[in-house]
């Protein structure tokens, strides 16, 4: 018989297994590649890392005892949330294709990341589509605790509402300039028409210089903002007082976009690189570095308030990093320069505790109780060390206001059963004052909104000191020429037919010729009269329905609906600023809030297809009805 | 009763028709051509200009002054052929003009004619007494003593305006820019302006004015004093008035289509813009800078 020998093909061959050993060990492994939970203790985010592992479609007990595990060591070292879990989670989830199933996952994890607000918001959005009510108003809760408890969420939903509403804004302002010029155009042509008096035919170089008054902003690269002043100014000779409210609307709402972008470089000074391990991330992600703090009086931020901040901050991540000395020390300067002093005997409590200075603790956390009467973790935290000391009296006399206290903070689920431990639940950041110092005015806000990237988006070719005067010389130019229209004699296009006259009065009250007014449909009985009028109905006619097709519900502007029109346009303009913004912060964004701005994405475009379909039916039956009302429905078909 | 305008002259006679209170009609003849006045009861109710002279027709008249078009009239003056209805009467029936219209250049077809007939130095007249039913659509009658009155002025006048304006042919336009209080002119100033709006042909001009050649050289030589108007003299040409339009409205549709092509092409880089600067991916780009730490 003859022995059977390797014959050197197998895939286990010696030089194959040794190329494989090499080429896998130079190959990094996925959990190597990136600490998802860096500064962190050790069995803290290794912890995490078994949370995320244990993680499957189904909810199992193995899962929430992993999430308990965690939790318990995470109160161990004053941690609060761990925002990372949930969005490592849901990219698992995405990777191995149970994103439908992560609801009962990601709901486990509310309790390791009670801080994540795109958790909550995902689960929200799962609640609505699930149609479960009763979780959907305890999310929305979750939610809103979330929001007012951690800091770094409020400078992100700030940021992401005043983009969509200064997007919007823009919106509004490019709808109502393009509208208001095409508005204008018939009357300002034979305006321009004046011009060329020599010329055998007028109407044609004054129509290509109205034409080129709106290219060429476009052509040059002007900003959107820019454009917009200058075709407002442009027609604002020929506008009906209504339509002079939505000029002035517009560029109102364009001064305050500008000064917004200066709040922004704000918010983005104030909370930039949360999640990549700044200090506002101290409640869900654990800071790397620390901004400056700046002298008093620094225009940049409001210093006291930001300097407060920013020591919590530092304190907080001294406890979270097991440096209970250093974390002590923090602590008590805090509580001797009198700042958030609540916050930080409580904090200072947890801290003492741990040190083993219980008797320094209790005092802290009756201080911190007595500052708070109506609530906060410091009941509960005096109530554990009475009980760990054996005062039970004392513990029995506190025991209802720890229980109440400790079940009314939302997005915290601390339950009964597992909440007699002995665990110490410490303070965190106060996110009212981060709300305060975004909004607190400062003079930087026009010089940082001059030097911003929104600036160069929207104002180009403007220098950016010139902007606010030229905005309020659009509005004072808007204004003069409304007045001066009544003594000045302007070309007047009839709303309905179309036929010019030349006119010093306000728009209103002829911007309906005597024929329409008289409805006397062609005008006269017969003739080369009838069919000069039929012919400029029919060109009119077609004109302002394309109109309202290319710039929905501009055809209302005919009809004399001004008001409507600009109610119109802001609900369609906010779609169109959520769905601006949505797709920007998509395209960089991972896990639950790249999901979440796909669904805002989709509802954007949604909610722009119908009001865009909408606007262009309600604008060119606005005007059906503008001409059936002066009989000139049927000419010229 | 008859005779030569040369023994007898037309006021004398239109002044003894109407102290008379005579009906019937009064043909006069000259320069190649008949035109006939119809008294009832000394008042002038009608004119019959000759044929020969189509400007004095009322639908020439209505054309010019833009009632009708040329193939309207051609279809109505085929209509009016066997039913012996008058144009008139037709355009009213069928809806083209108002009984007032009707009435207006009826009266001035009269007062055209009276003028022109008191220009004649020699002819013949003839006058046959019937009885005249002025018709239901032909207005109020006229007093002869008062046109009369009316056109000896203006034939002394004339002259002296037809010599303030370019000798044969004319055009006559608003300047461009001007703009006139039109409750501060004249009546006859007045419609003169608003008709040139209609046309520089002076003839239609005054047509659409419904005024004659002479009150409307008046008027416009009125205007023309005050610079509100300007004239220029024209190789003559009458052009076909369907011609022009329909040139005018070509040239108008060929305005509008380019203009419609250009304005596309203006929305297309307006779309363009909007969308580089509001939904390309270097705008999100840079909004993604604002939202990173949400």
């Amino acid at each position: 018989m003859t022995p059977r020998v390797p014959n050197g093909t197998g895939i286990f061959s010696a030089p194959a297994s040794l190329f494989l050993v090499i080429f896998l060990l130079s190959v990094p492994a996925s959990g190597s590649a990136a600490e998802p939970f860096p500064g962190y203790p050790r069995n803290v985010r290794e912890q995490a890392l078994r949370v995320v592992g244990a993680a499957t479609p189904a909810p199992t007990d193995a899962f929430a005892r992993e999430v308990r595990s965690l939790r318990k060591l995470m109160l161990d070292h004053g941690i609060l949330s761990l925002n990372a879990i949930p969005d490592l989670v849901f990219e698992r989830a995405v990777k191995e294709g149970w994103t439908r199933q992560a609801y009962g996952a990601l709901r486990e994890t509310t309790r390791v990341a009670p801080l994540s607000v795109p958790l909550w918001a995902w689960l929200t959005r799962e609640d609505a589509v699930r149609f479960a009510p009763d979780r959907f108003l305890s999310d929305v809760e979750g939610l809103a605790g979330a929001a007012r408890a951690f800091a770094p969420a409020l400078p992100g939903c700030a940021a992401w509402l005043m983009l969509v509403v200064s997007v919007a804004a823009y919106w509004f302002a490019a709808w109502a300039s393009i509208s208001l010029l095409l508005r204008a155009r018939t009357a300002l042509t034979a305006d321009a028409s004046r011009l060329f008096r020599t010329f055998t035919y007028p109407e044609i170089p004054a129509s290509l210089l109205v034409w080129g008054c709106f290219v060429a902003p476009v052509i040059a690269g002007a900003g959107l903002g820019a454009c917009a002043v200058f075709w407002v100014a442009v027609s604002a000779g020929y506008l009906r007082r209504g339509e002079a409210a939505i000029a002035v609307t517009a560029i109102i709402l364009l001064a305050c976009v500008f000064l917004s972008s200066g709040v922004l470089e704000s918010i983005e000074r104030l909370a930039i690189g949360t999640r990549t391990g700044k200090w506002l991330g101290v409640e869900g992600y654990f800071p790397g570095a620390w901004p400056e703090v700046p002298s008093t009086g620094d225009p940049a931020l409001p210093g006291p308030q930001w300097e407060r901040m920013v020591r919590f901050g530092k304190a907080r991540a001294e406890m979270q990093a097991g440096n209970l000395q250093s974390a002590e020390r923090m602590w008590s300067e805090l509580i001797r320069d009198g700042q958030d002093v609540a916050g930080s005997y409580n904090n200072r409590g947890v801290v003492r505790a741990r040190l083993g200075k219980t008797g320094d603790a209790l005092s802290d956390f009756e201080a911190a109780a007595g500052r708070t009467p109506s609530g906060g973790p410091a009941h509960w935290n005096a109530y554990q060390l009475y009980l760990g000391t054996f005062r039970l009296d004392q513990a029995a006399r506190i025991q209802s206001a720890a229980w109440s206290s400790i079940g009314s903070m939302p997005p915290f689920d601390f339950r009964a059963d597992e909440m007699t431990r002995g665990e110490l639940v410490p303070s965190p950041i106060r996110a009212e004052g981060v709300w305060r110092n975004l909004f607190t005015p400062r003079k930087g806000w026009v010089r940082e909104a001059a030097e911003s990237p929104i600036h160069v988006l929207f104002f180009r070719l403007l220098p950016g000191s010139w902007i606010p005067m030229v905005l309020a010389a659009a509005c004072i130019w808007a204004a003069a020429w409304m007045l001066l229209t009544r003594k000045v004699w302007l070309h007047c296009a009839c709303r309905s037919c179309g036929t010019l006259t030349m006119v010093a009065r306000t728009r209103e009250t002829t911007d309906i010729c005597n024929s329409c007014r008289a409805q006397v449909g062609g005008g006269v009985r017969g003739g080369e009269e009838r069919e000069r009028r039929i012919l400029t109905i029919r060109l009119h006619r077609r004109y302002v329905r394309a109109c309202s097709v290319l710039v929905p519900g501009s055809g209302a502007l005919w009809a004399g609906k001004d008001l409507q029109a600009m109610a119109y346009a802001f609900a369609l303009c906010t779609p169109l600023g959520a769905l601006t913004v949505s797709l920007g912060a998509r395209a960089t964004s991972r896990g639950l809030i790249s999901d979440l701005q796909t669904l805002a994405t989709g509802v954007a475009v949604a909610c722009v297809a119908l009001a865009w379909a909408g606007g262009a039916w309600w604008g060119r039956r606005s005007f059906d009805r503008l001409q059936m009302q002066y009989n000139i429905a049927g000419e010229g078909t | 009763m008859q005779g030569k305008i040369a023994d007898f002259s037309i006021p004398e006679i239109f002044q003894l028709v109407s102290s008379q209170g005579k009906s019937g009609s009064l043909a006069i003849s000259g320069d190649d051509r008949v035109t006939i006045f119809l008294f009832a009861e000394g008042l002038i109710v009608d004119v019959q200009p000759d044929r020969r002279e189509p400007r004095s027709l009322l639908g020439t008249m209505l054309r010019d002054a833009g009632f009708l078009t040329d193939s309207d009239l051609k279809r109505f003056l085929d209509a009016q052929g066997g039913g012996g209805k008058k144009i008139g009467e037709l355009l009213v029936e069928k809806g083209k003009i108002s009984r007032e219209v009707l009435a207006r250049y009826l009266a001035l077809q009269v007062r055209e004619c009276l003028f022109d007939v008191l220009s004649l130095r020699d002819g013949e007249f003839r006058f046959e007494g019937f009885a005249v039913r002025s018709s239901p659509l032909g207005g109020e009658p006229m007093r002869p003593d008062v046109l009369m009155m009316e056109g000896m002025q203006f034939l002394d006048e004339y002259p002296l305006y037809r010599g303030k304006l370019p000798p044969g042919a004319y055009r006559a336009m608003r300047r461009k820019g001007e703009k006139v209080d039109t409750s501060a002119i004249s009546p006859e100033e007045r419609a003169v302006w608003k008709a040139l709006e209609f046309s520089d042909d002076p003839d239609r001009v005054f047509r659409k004015a419904c005024i004659t050649g002479v009150e409307g050289c008046r008027g416009l030589v009125s205007l023309l004093d005050r610079g509100l108007v300007e004239v220029r003299a024209v190789v003559p040409e009458r052009e076909d008035p369907d011609l022009r339009i329909r040139r005018e409205f070509s040239l108008r549709r060929r305005h509008a289509t380019v203009l419609a092509v250009l304005w596309a092409g203006g929305a297309a880089a307006a779309a363009a813009w909007l969308y580089r600067s509001l939904l390309s991916p270097s705008a999100a780009e840079l909004f993604s800078e604002w939202t990173r730490f949400f």
